[in-house]
């Protein structure tokens, strides 16, 4: 403002000489500061690119994506990926990859969340071998890094492992189901075996019809949550929903004349290969079991947390109601504290599947060691590592998206 | 882990800080066997149960580690898996790094201590009191470490270990003792002098036994402590952090890395006081004329760079930039502003004056190549926690910012760094991260690659955990500073940052913890880190494919204490922190 302004009176409309210059004007600043950072920002990642894109012409190497429809050149025991098929290139055995992570994070989640949860409720016990031996638990796993973790487990399981070995002299062992000559489990110090479904005659319309009867089971499971809410009786919702479930599934089945099959585990002729079934690869065991046992000792921590920061009066209260234990647990401080604990269970999940790219020091075959593996057999190695951290983007995305959500409807539940 | 951690949510944080058992002394043995193991039948089936396991674990790891274990790749291999390669007539540089990281470990928990002293005596409060209880339950994991690794290690060299030990254990708590009440008089100062004992102890004991090499650093050294020490001494905090800096700089780039990059970190470590001179200097008439003065030089400091090093595409725009902020200096000296040009003409003096001293004294380095074993590891999760803190700083504050295209562009950064795991870019760090530089020469080792990306990697995570920090800061504090018209840079850097920053230190413990872990990574792609040692070890035909589990026990064990150790004391300087609120 100038110095005549006094003069102004402060209603007037102000004259162009009050305004501010426009190197002073805070709204033109604020655009050329971003207009800036915008433009260093490009600058720097097209130095690099075209950098990045000369020298690999430079030294001869493709910077196309083509390679992906090529031969990756090696083969993965027991992934279903045959070498000399039609479609043996680097795309599937990108695919390959991606299956065996989402293999090992999916069941190594389930397992830490359901040991962290027990441990972490262990650590409160009121018994006090239980609350000495799980803070043990928890103190030794969270210091560690989970590499070593993986690496002792594979060395324990590989070596000095209480379970048989998986070699033609030494089969591993069966546990079969009674009465047939099938088998339940097959188990090895470095592989499992375990029954699978198989899809026959009419399996698309069956499975379209489980969907649709999973919708009416839902709807079901509303209906008596609101008899129940509405008439003060008990809602049985779980057998409802199940009944309904298998009840439609029943009768799809016997429709359609069988259109799914149980296949079950068998180890084959020569005495390396289990036939049938699902197969786990070399290293699964291993991987998921250390990643479980890793993440477990933080959700633990995570959810002593949350059950803490529970306040002390719910606890009082389901004592005043005479809740025993078990029910004071499952009915008022579980839910509570779940809500709390949700973010930061999610990041674990997050970190657990990001973890899962350690599996090449045990040679199970996801999609990090396999990457490493095709970078080895002369595929490029930018496009490759690009490939990976997409993948892993979209896996971290994936999750954080639906288990936000799930967060979602859990505090809005949790609102009053 | 190839994620790293972010820390967990404040009110868990919260929640697990005050949680303890409550213990009754008035109860007899009986009564508390009966109230902790059996107070009701599945209780007792509990205890029965999993006493019955722990015991059968302990006997078994007992029986591994005391009879059956083979602990001979370890005992052989002890100076590998501490330092890796790393020369072996060259190690006075490390015992000289090793006193001065112990003397700055314990400065630091002085000065923790001194603050929430301070605090306490301003909240009018009792100060927080550290028992040696509290100091056993946080180190006892690091001592036992020690001492099994020279147990093992018996016969090998026997008696300079101890020496050693000794010599960190005096340092820290010579260096710990420097912050305490009486600083005046002829008892402050012989405290102060004190970090030099263990030194000149380490001095005497290192020339009997080997050749005292590389004079220059150890002096240089020397120096940094005493000039530590009449600091703290002086009492003034920006001296304070000069010579912390220039101690850890010694300690770090000049005795034991490649000195290539000396002069800047001596630069940078000078800064804060001979900013603190400047502000006290009080000349009100000459301020412009200096402000002019400096911008000139900062603006010939530039072209003199460019010029003398050779002009290249990067170089020009680092000249252009470097122009353009002399012409800003310049116009602030003319309209009689704060002295920011007398500023960046002593930076600019600072660091022309250091890099020409850096070329007069010889300071050789052993080029990290060279080093490995738990000492790399450490050295990494160090280096990189440190460079990364200014960036994910700005990066908090960019993605708080109100300018839509910074704050995309932070929060973008931040999301792909933390949605990848690390072995992907530390696989991008050994095959192709040479190729972004324009000469596309792999000449980088793979250390300096790996820090790169780890800095990266890292800056993400430390960006969230200041942000959690900011977001703490309530928002009257804000609006205080608005309301004395200070303008929102200020408010920032004068209001809400040290307040963030106190209260994120435990998470920053926390971040270190997990990284210093995730540089077990660093094996994956080849670089002689603590765990890959092993792999060296079991390529020794002696011990191909024997004592795998004994190694992986060991290795194990080193990871374990010293996370474990960082965080037991990060949750006592949690507790001490918080003695105000």
């Amino acid at each position: 403002m100038t110095a005549s302004s006094p003069v102004t009176p402060p209603s007037a409309p102000r004259t162009g000489s009050t305004k501010p210059p426009f190197w002073r004007n805070i709204k033109v600043l604020r655009i050329l500061a971003q207009v800036l950072t915008l433009g260093v920002v490009v600058g720097v990642i097209y130095v690099l690119q075209s950098n990045l894109l000369g020298n690999l012409n430079r030294l001869g190497i493709s910077t196309k994506f083509d390679f992906v429809y090529s031969s990756p050149g090696f083969s993965v025991r027991d992934s279903g990926f045959d070498p000399q098929g039609q479609d043996a290139t680097v795309w599937r055995m990108i695919l390959v990859g991606v299956r065996n992570t989402a293999a090992a994070a999916s069941v190594g989640i389930t397992a830490a969340l359901f040991f962290g949860t027990l441990i972490g409720i262990g650590r409160l016990s009121s018994n006090w071998v239980l609350r000495k031996l799980t803070t043990l638990y928890v103190e030794t796993f969270r210091n560690i890094p989970p590499l070593v973790i993986i690496i002792f487990v594979g060395t324990a399981l590989f070596t000095a492992g209480p379970l048989p070995l998986f070699t033609p002299t030494n089969p591993p062992g069966e546990i079969g189901i009674p009465g047939t000559d099938d088998n339940f489990l097959i188990y090895s110090n470095t592989r499992l075996g375990l029954p699978s479904l198989m899809n026959g005659d009419g399996a698309g319309t069956f499975w379209v019809v489980m969907l649709i009867a999973l919708a009416i089971a839902a709807v079901v499971w509303r209906w008596r949550t609101k008899v129940s809410e509405d008439t003060g009786k008990d809602h049985h919702r779980v057998l409802w929903s199940l009944g309904t479930l298998f009840g439609i599934g029943l009768v799809a089945f016997v429709v359609l004349s069988g259109p799914v099959s149980f296949s079950f585990p068998a180890v084959s002729e020569s005495g390396r290969v289990i036939e049938g079934g699902i197969a786990t690869n070399d290293g699964y065991l291993a991987l998921t079991l250390a990643l479980a046992l890793y993440t477990a000792s933080h959700i633990a921590e995570i959810i002593r947390g949350s059950i803490l920061a529970v306040a002390k009066g719910q606890s009082e209260a389901a004592n005043a109601l005479a809740l025993s234990g078990f029910q004071r647990y499952r009915f008022v401080i579980l839910p509570q504290a779940a809500r709390i604990a949700l973010p930061s269970i999610i990041n674990q999940f997050l970190n657990l599947t990001k973890n899962t790219s350690l599996a090449t020091v045990v040679a199970y075959p996801e999609i990090t060691a396999l990457t490493q593996s095709l970078i080895g057999n002369d595929q490029p190695a930018p496009q490759m590592i690009l490939v990976l951290m997409l993948l892993y983007l979209s896996f971290s995305l994936t999750i954080s998206l639906v288990l936000n959500i799930v967060n979602r409807r859990f505090e809005l539940e949790g609102r009053t | 882990m190839a994620g790293g951690e972010i820390a967990i949510d404040p009110k868990i944080q919260h929640a697990l800080s005050g949680a303890g058992s409550p213990r009754h002394s008035d109860q007899t043995p009986g009564e508390w066997v009966k109230s902790n193991l059996f107070n009701n039948w599945y209780n007792g089936v509990i205890t029965l149960v999993f006493g019955a396991l722990a015991l059968v674990l302990g006997f078994l790891f007992l029986r591994f580690a005391v009879f059956n274990a083979r602990w001979e790749p370890v005992r052989d291999n002890l100076e590998l898996f501490f330092v890796g390669r790393y020369p072996r007539e060259e190690r006075t540089r490390l015992v000289v790094q090793l006193l001065l990281m112990s003397g700055s470990v314990g400065l630091f928990i002085g000065w923790l201590r001194q603050r929430s002293h301070a605090e306490a005596e301003l909240a009018g409060v009792e100060p927080p009191s550290t028992s040696a209880r509290d100091i056993v339950s946080s180190y006892w994991a690091l001592v036992v470490f020690v001492f099994v690794a020279l147990a093992i290690g018996v016969g090998v060299d026997s008696f300079r270990p101890w020496l050693l030990l000794l010599g960190c254990a005096i340092s820290a708590a010579a260096a710990f003792g420097i912050t305490m009440k009486p600083r005046r008089g002829a008892f402050g100062i012989g405290l102060a002098a004190l970090p030099l004992v263990p030194l000149a102890l380490a001095g005497a004991v290192l020339s009997t036994v080997s050749d005292l090499n590389n004079g220059a650093a150890y002096l240089l050294a020397i120096v940094a402590t005493v000039l530590l020490a009449i600091v703290q001494y002086l009492h003034r905090p920006a001296f304070t952090l000069s010579a912390g800096a220039l101690a850890g700089v010694v300690s770090f780039q000049v005795l034991s890395g490649s000195e290539q990059l000396s002069w800047v970190f001596l630069t940078a470590a000078i800064v804060p006081a001979a900013f603190d001179v400047l502000s006290r200097v009080d000349d009100h008439d000459g301020r412009s004329l200096s402000g002019l003065l400096g911008s000139a030089v900062f603006g010939a400091g530039v072209v003199f760079y460019v010029l003398f090093t050779g002009v290249t595409s990067l170089r020009l725009i680092v000249l252009v930039i470097g122009l353009g902020v002399a012409v800003y200096a310049l116009v602030g000296a003319l309209s009689g502003g704060p002295g920011s040009g007398r500023r960046l003409g002593v930076v600019t003096v600072l660091a022309m004056a250091t890099w020409y001293i850096g070329r007069l004294i010889d300071l050789d380095g052993i080029d990290w190549t060279q080093w490995g074993g738990l000492h790399l590891n450490l050295v990494v999760a160090a280096a990189s926690t440190t460079l990364a803190f200014p960036i994910g700083l700005l990066l908090a504050l960019g993605r708080r910012s109100s300018l839509p295209v910074m704050r995309w562009l932070c929060t973008s950064y931040i999301e792909l760094i933390r949605g990848v795991p690390l072995i992907s870019l530390l696989l991008m760090a050994q095959l192709f991260v040479g190729f972004f530089l324009s000469s596309g020469n792999n000449n980088l080792s793979l250390t300096t690659k790996s820090l790169f990306v780890i800095t990266m990697f890292s800056s993400a995570y430390i960006a969230e955990i200041v942000r959690g920090g900011l977001q703490a800061v309530p928002k009257g504090q804000t609006e205080a500073g608005q309301a004395m018209g200070m303008s929102p840079a200020k408010i920032t850097r004068l209001l809400v940052l040290p307040q963030a920053l106190r209260a994120v230190i435990p998470s920053m413990v926390g971040q270190f913890i997990s990284l210093f872990k995730d540089t077990s990574l660093l094996t994956i792609i080849g670089v002689l880190e603590f765990l890959g040692v092993r792999e060296i070890v079991h390529a020794q035909p002696d011990f191909r494919g024997f004592g795998l589990v004994e190694t992986l026990v060991f290795v194990a064990f080193g990871f374990w204490a010293v996370s474990f150790t960082m965080s037991r004391e990060s949750q006592r300087l949690e507790r001490s922190l918080n003695v105000s609120n």
